[in-house]
């Protein structure tokens, strides 16, 4: 390998001058990802887990046709099955958003799938050492960098809590670096999200549980007060070009999903507790240094609403927020970065995990899954997609797919993908 | 300033695999875009981190000039230290393209500046657009920039399925996507 590399010269590509370097999602998008869709979405692309009775009980990629001058508008038109159920999760993008990389919590495999024709998407390659190779488990988040794939995990192989760190794959699927969550200066050594800043040489990361906590049961859980003892309560800031941390920030009680603001000018993120359910702002104080504030509550944090996803507005202005116990969502008008002010609050259902919502902000799109051992049990397992138009007052429902109903299981992660607009020039 | 605290045999390896160019690149861009203020991004001091070896660089076949004389794309990568980018002439992007040109612009004002990277350093475009980038355009662009002291090489393929195995190669294909729709 070495004689191959020494062989070889790294010339190393910036960037390439034709899908646009963007900082900016639909709306959760790595700022490396390119080719940002900011009009209309066409496949709405749904990691879903399997579910024992539920069809062929098999973890898949449900593709779902979301352009509404389409004749199967709101209707799935392909499910790609990747064989048995490893607690499906989360996907994401690589840089050139050609490949949706999905992982799966308890089994560790990570299947790449090429949405090079994104209404039939194929699986290319499938890693399945991860936990050998990087010493983690539970590969959560999937977030591209230039040429490269970095990987936030959970947990790792010993001893099942949330002591874990970050992977780097390069596109081709090979083990680049591991990054251990640091132990000292305050650190937890959990993991959660990822949220670079490349204006600010920044990444931030969040922290959750290990596995040992999110394949147990919900009820059981919430049971065993040691258990719950076992949750992150940090958030680090790092120095993302050499990947060494620079401050630990305590903010309790399980900071999940990273926003960093997309507006240019802005260089602060948002997240929000579950177990706590509060709003925390991460942003330079006066002094240039780092600091997490606690600007306000997610609706009634005594009745633990358990906030989940969050989805921020393309001007940073706005962010929804899923509270999973209650099934709803909630807007929050971000003006006012020091006093989040809910504006907007609707029940969904009986439970409710992610919003993906346009780059306009016309469309929010929501599912129900939160992990297969905490979604509810009996009829209030929902399981579904609800996608909706959103005027800035109200939510309208456009159209839902009953995931139980159409033999899928559970509804969780999602991202958006649009057909080709010109021949391809390159990988055909 | 960097490679010269090392021993000489160091150094030639570090040079030979490309580590060395990777950091080497750094010290470059740091020079060129490094400005430290509170509210603005700190960077590491170079040579304190390590730069991660990302891929081999892909094979291919390039035009430089001419179209009756096509070269190894290794031939424009190896030896130096090479900062690369596909780009096309008639990019339109007001985000993404001002940027790239201004960066690389940046970079060769330094490398030009400083007598220490000369015959070190190279820059490398190679077209996305052979249909319309052709030699003789390239060749324009190359005229215009290019410098002995900071050599800047503007390429093209005869055709797309010659720039494909380049682009795959690197696994960033500019597959039929979705600019900016």
């Amino acid at each position: 390998m070495r004689k191959l590399l020494k062989s070889s010269v790294c010339a190393l590509a910036l960037f390439v001058v034709g899908p646009t370097l963007t900082i900016a999602d639909e709306t959760c998008n790595s700022p490396y990802t390119s080719a940002l869709i900011k009009g209309q979405e066409d496949f709405l692309h749904v990691w879903t887990l399997g579910e024992v009775g539920v069809g062929d009980e098999s973890d898949k990629l449900v593709t779902i046709d979301v352009q509404p001058n389409s004749p199967t508008f709101g209707k799935v038109v392909n499910s790609l099955s990747v064989g048995g159920r490893g607690e499906a999760h989360h996907t994401g993008f690589t840089d050139d958003r050609r490949f949706l990389w999905a992982g799966r919590l308890d089994d560790n495999k990570i299947f790449i799938f090429d949405l090079i024709d994104p209404s039939k998407p194929k699986i290319v390659k499938t890693i399945t050492d991860f936990a050998e190779k990087t010493g983690f488990v539970g590969p959560h988040t999937f977030y591209a960098t230039a040429g490269r794939m970095m990987i936030q995990a959970l947990s790792n192989p010993n001893s099942h809590d949330g002591q874990t760190g970050i992977a780097v794959y390069n596109n081709a699927g090979e083990l680049i670096s591991t990054h251990k969550m640091p132990l000292e200066n305050g650190g937890d050594g959990y993991g959660y999200d990822i949220g670079i800043n490349p204006a600010q040489n920044v990444m931030l990361t969040s922290s959750f549980t290990g596995w040992t906590n999110y394949m147990m049961d919900m009820g059981q859980l919430i049971k065993d007060p040691e258990a719950m003892k076992r949750f992150g309560t940090s958030m680090i800031m790092w120095d993302y070009k050499s990947m060494k941390p620079i401050k630990t920030m305590n903010v309790p009680g399980a900071p999940l999903e990273i926003r960093w603001s997309l507006k240019p000018e802005d260089n602060w993120a948002i997240t929000a507790t579950a177990l706590t359910s509060k709003l925390w702002v991460v942003k330079k104080d006066d002094k240039g240094e780092w600091q997490a504030k606690d600007v306000g509550n997610i609706g009634d944090p005594s009745k633990v609403p358990l906030p989940v996803d969050i989805s921020i507005t393309a001007d940073g202005t706005g962010l929804w927020v899923n509270t999973f116990l209650d099934g709803t969502t909630r807007f929050f008008d971000l003006t006012n970065l020091d006093a989040p002010k809910e504006v907007y609050s609707k029940k969904m259902g009986s439970q409710v995990n992610m919003v993906s919502q346009s780059f306009d902000g016309k469309r929010v799109y929501f599912t129900t899954s939160l992990l297969a051992n905490w979604d509810k049990k009996g009829a209030d397992n929902e399981q579904w997609l609800k996608a909706y138009d959103w005027n800035g007052k109200e939510l309208v429902e456009k159209f839902s797919v009953d995931f139980h109903a159409e033999k899928l299981g559970r509804a969780h992660h999602m991202k958006f993908s649009a057909k080709p607009t010109k021949a391809a020039a390159l990988g055909e | 300033m960097l490679l010269s605290n090392r021993p000489r045999a160091q150094r030639s390896r570090c040079a030979q695999d490309g580590y060395g160019i990777l950091l080497l690149l750094a010290v470059i861009f740091a020079m060129a875009t490094n400005q430290q203020t509170i509210a603005g991004p700190v960077y590491p001091e170079v040579g304190t981190y390590k730069l991660q070896r990302i891929q081999p660089a892909p094979s291919g076949w390039v035009l430089e000039n001419s179209p009756w004389l096509p070269r190894r794309l290794s031939s424009y990568t190896k030896g130096k230290i090479t900062l690369f980018t596909f780009f096309y002439s008639t990019c339109r992007d007001p985000d993404g393209c001002p940027k790239a040109w201004e960066a690389f612009q940046k970079v060769h004002a330094s490398v030009q500046a400083n007598e220490k990277f000369h015959s070190k350093v190279r820059l490398v475009f190679l077209s996305l657009d052979p249909k319309v980038d052709t030699p003789e355009m390239m060749s324009m662009f190359q005229t215009s920039m290019s410098t002995p002291e900071a050599p800047w090489s503007f390429l093209t393929t005869w055709s797309e399925s010659f720039l494909a195995p380049i682009g795959n190669g690197r696994h960033q294909s500019s597959h039929p996507s979705v600019p900016d729709r």
